[in-house]
C-alpha cells in the first residue's frame, strides 16, 4: 500500500530523471564492456595480419594471415617455454596443494597451543608485497647455487597463502559430528582426514587447484628475477624478452600472447563457476 | 579392518600424537618463514649498510640510508607519484568496481552473468602478457588508441614515452587488469545482504539514488571498506610488471613509484642499502595500512552484529 502511494506520489520530472539515469546507466556498462573486451579483440585481429599491415591500424586484416601462428615457435623457443610453463605450473600447483589442505586442515580442526598465532603469522604474509624482500631471497638463491635454476622458482611458490585460508574456511564449516562418527567407528586420524575429510572437501580443492593452477601460469615475477637463460623462461618471462628484442613484429607478438592465455581462459570458461565462487567465499566468509 | 586400525594408533607414541598438528603445519610454515619472514629480517638488517651485492666490502651506516632519503629531493617525487597511482586506484579499483556491481546487480538474469565473466576475463590472463596487449594499443603509429581518436580529429600521442601521460597509462592497464577481483568482493558482498532489508526499504519507499544512498551503502559498508583498502594497498605491487615491461619508470621517471625504485636501486643500481631503507620504509606503510585495514574491518563487523 505504501508503494503505491509513493509511486503516484513521483512526478513526471523524477520519472524523467530516473529513465535518464538508467541510459546513463547502460550507457557506462557498454563502454565498460568494451573497455574489457577491446584488448583482446585487438590483439586477435593483429595476430591475423601480414607484417606490412600491423602498423596500418585497421581493424579488420586484409589479407588474412597464419603465418605468425605457424611461425611463432621457430622465431622464438616457443615450445620450450610453453613446456616450462607447465613444467612449473604442474609441480607448484601440486605442492601449494599438499601445503595448502594439510596447514588449512590443521588450522581449522585441530587444537594446539600456537594455533592462532601461527594461523595469524601465515595471514601476515598477504600484507607485506614480495617486491620488498626480493633482494635477501635472491641472495638466497645465490647462495644456495640455485639462481637460474627451476627448483628456485618453484621453490618460491611453495607455499601459497591464499590456499592455506580458503582450505582453512573451507573445513571450518564442515559439521563436528563426521569426524566423532569416524571416532566411534575406530578410524585413526590420518584415515579420517584422507578417506573422510578429503573426498567432503572436493569442491574447495578444485577451487584451490583452478586459483593455484591461474597464479602458478601467470607468475612473471619470480621467474624474472630468478632466471637468466632463456631456455628456462617460462611463456611470460619468454614473450615479454620476445617483445624487446623484435619490437616492431607485432602480429608474432599477438599471436604468441593469445597462445599463452589460452589455457587460462578455457580453465576460466569451464570452471567460471568455481573461481567467481572461490573469491566471494574467502571475501565474504573471511 | 577398523579394529586394526584403532590397535594400531593406541599403540602409537602419545608424543607423535600431540606433535601432529605442527607436523602437519610445518610444511607450509617452514615455507612462508623462510621465503617471507626471513628475507625482511634480512632486508631490515641491510638497511643499515653500504654494499654493492657483489663486493665483500659491507660498512655500517646506521641510519645514513634513510636520512639521506629524506633529503632526497627524488623521494619525495617518488611519494607524490606513489599517491598519484594509488589515487588511480581509488577510481578503477575501488569506485568504478562498487559501481559496477550496483548495477549488474539489477541487469539480473542471463545479462548480469555474462557481464561479470567479461568483467573478470582479465583477472585470469598473466599481467605481462595483459601489458603486452595494451603496448600495441598506446602504440604511437598503428596504435589503437591513436586510430580511434585520428576518427575524431584529435592528434595522437606518443602515450607510454610522454612524461604526462606515461603514468596514467600504466594506471589504465592495472584498472583494467585488477578490476574483476575487486569487482566479485563488491558483488558477493551485496549479494549477501538478506533480501528481506531491500525489500523492506522498497516497500518503505527508497528508489533510485536515495536506495542507493540511504540502503545499498550502509549496508555494504563492511564490503566497501574492505574493497578500497584493498585497492590502496594493492596500486603500488599491481604496477610493478606494467612498469618494468613498458616503462621501466621513464620517462625521466615520470611513471616511478616507490615500490618500483626500491627494486631499481637494488638491481640496478646495486645500491643495497639504499633498497633496503626504501624496502622498510614501503614495508612499514604498506604493512601499517593493512594493520589498520584489519582494524577497520574488525570493527564494522562487530557493529555490523
Amino acid at each position: 500500500m505504501a508503494s503505491t502511494t509513493v509511486k503516484t506520489e513521483a512526478s513526471g520530472k523524477s520519472r524523467a530523471l530516473d529513465v535518464l539515469l538508467k541510459v546513463l546507466a547502460y550507457a557506462v556498462l557498454v563502454a565498460m564492456a568494451a573497455f574489457f573486451l577491446v584488448p583482446f579483440a585487438w590483439s586477435l585481429t593483429t595476430s591475423l595480419k601480414t607484417p606490412d599491415q600491423v602498423f596500418q591500424g585497421n581493424w579488420i586484416p586484409d589479407p588474412v594471415s597464419f603465418d605468425a601462428y605457424r611461425n611463432v615457435w621457430e622465431i622464438v623457443p616457443y615450445g620450450r617455454w610453453f613446456l616450462n610453463s607447465l613444467i612449473y605450473t604442474a609441480f607448484v600447483t601440486v605442492i601449494n596443494i599438499a601445503l595448502a589442505t594439510t596447514a588449512g586442515y590443521a588450522l581449522a580442526r585441530m587444537r594446539f597451543p600456537g594455533r592462532q598465532v601461527i594461523f595469524y603469522a601465515i595471514l601476515g604474509t598477504l600484507m607485506i608485497p614480495v617486491h620488498v624482500y626480493l633482494i635477501p631471497i635472491y641472495q638466497m638463491m645465490s647462495f644456495l647455487g640455485l639462481v637460474d635454476t627451476y627448483t628456485s622458482v618453484i621453490l618460491v611458490q611453495a607455499a601459497y597463502t591464499f590456499g592455506v585460508f580458503l582450505m582453512r574456511q573451507f573445513f571450518l564449516e564442515m559439521p563436528y559430528e563426521l569426524e566423532e562418527a569416524a571416532k566411534v567407528d575406530g578410524a585413526s586420524r590420518f584415515r579420517t582426514f584422507w578417506q573422510i575429510m578429503l573426498p567432503l572437501a572436493r569442491p574447495a580443492l578444485a577451487a584451490l587447484t583452478i586459483f593455484s593452477f591461474l597464479s602458478a601460469w601467470n607468475q612473471f615475477f619470480w621467474p624474472f628475477i630468478l632466471l637468466n637463460s632463456q631456455e628456462k623462461f617460462p611463456l611470460t618471462v619468454g614473450l615479454a624478452a620476445f617483445r624487446s628484442q623484435y619490437d616492431t613484429q607485432w602480429e608474432f607478438l599477438m599471436a604468441g600472447s593469445l597462445l599463452a592465455l589460452l589455457p587460462t581462459l578455457l580453465v576460466f570458461l569451464v570452471a567460471q563457476r568455481q573461481i567467481i565462487e572461490g573469491v566471494s567465499f574467502t571475501a565474504v566468509k573471511g | 579392518m577398523s579394529y586394526g586400525a584403532t590397535s594400531k594408533s593406541s599403540s602409537r607414541p602419545r608424543r607423535l600424537k600431540l606433535l601432529r598438528p605442527y607436523l602437519l603445519v610445518l610444511p607450509a610454515a617452514v615455507f612462508l618463514g623462510l621465503f617471507v619472514y626471513w628475507p625482511v629480517v634480512l632486508v631490515t638488517f641491510l638497511s643499515f649498510f653500504e654494499w654493492n651485492m657483489v663486493s665483500p666490502q659491507m660498512t655500517f651506516v646506521g641510519l645514513e640510508n634513510f636520512a639521506s632519503r629524506f633529503a632526497d629531493p627524488a623521494f619525495y617525487r617518488l611519494l607524490f607519484q606513489s599517491l598519484l597511482y594509488i589515487a588511480i586506484a581509488l577510481l578503477g579499483n575501488f569506485l568504478l568496481p562498487v559501481g559496477l556491481a550496483m548495477l549488474t546487480l539489477q541487469l539480473g538474469g542471463r545479462c548480469g552473468d555474462v557481464y561479470q565473466s567479461l568483467i573478470f576475463t582479465p583477472t585470469v590472463v598473466a599481467v605481462s602478457v595483459g601489458a603486452l596487449l595494451w603496448q600495441y594499443i598506446y602504440l604511437p603509429t598503428g596504435g589503437l588508441l591513436n586510430a580511434f581518436l585520428g576518427l575524431f580529429g584529435v592528434p595522437g600521442n606518443n602515450w607510454l614515452n610522454d612524461p604526462a601521460t606515461a603514468l596514467g597509462s600504466i594506471g589504465v592497464i592495472t584498472a583494467w587488469k585488477f578490476m574483476g577481483f575487486n569487482y566479485l568482493i563488491a558483488l558477493a558482498g551485496l549479494m549477501a545482504i538478506p533480501k528481506e532489508y531491500l525489500e523492506a526499504a522498497r516497500v518503505d519507499g527508497a528508489a533510485g539514488w536515495s536506495f542507493v544512498r540511504w540502503v545499498l551503502i550502509p549496508l555494504l559498508m563492511p564490503t566497501v571498506l574492505f574493497v578500497m583498502l584493498t585497492a590502496i594497498l594493492q596500486a603500488l605491487p599491481n604496477a610493478f610488471v606494467p612498469i618494468e615491461i613498458l616503462t621501466r619508470g621513464g620517462p625521466n621517471d615520470a611513471s616511478n613509484n616507490l615500490l618500483y625504485a626500491t627494486y631499481q636501486s637494488a638491481f640496478q643500481f646495486f645500491q643495497i642499502g639504499k633498497a633496503g631503507a626504501e624496502a622498510v620504509m614501503l614495508m612499514l606503510l604498506l604493512g601499517g595500512a593493512a594493520v589498520w585495514q584489519f582494524r577497520i574491518l574488525d570493527r564494522s563487523l562487530t557493529y555490523d552484529r
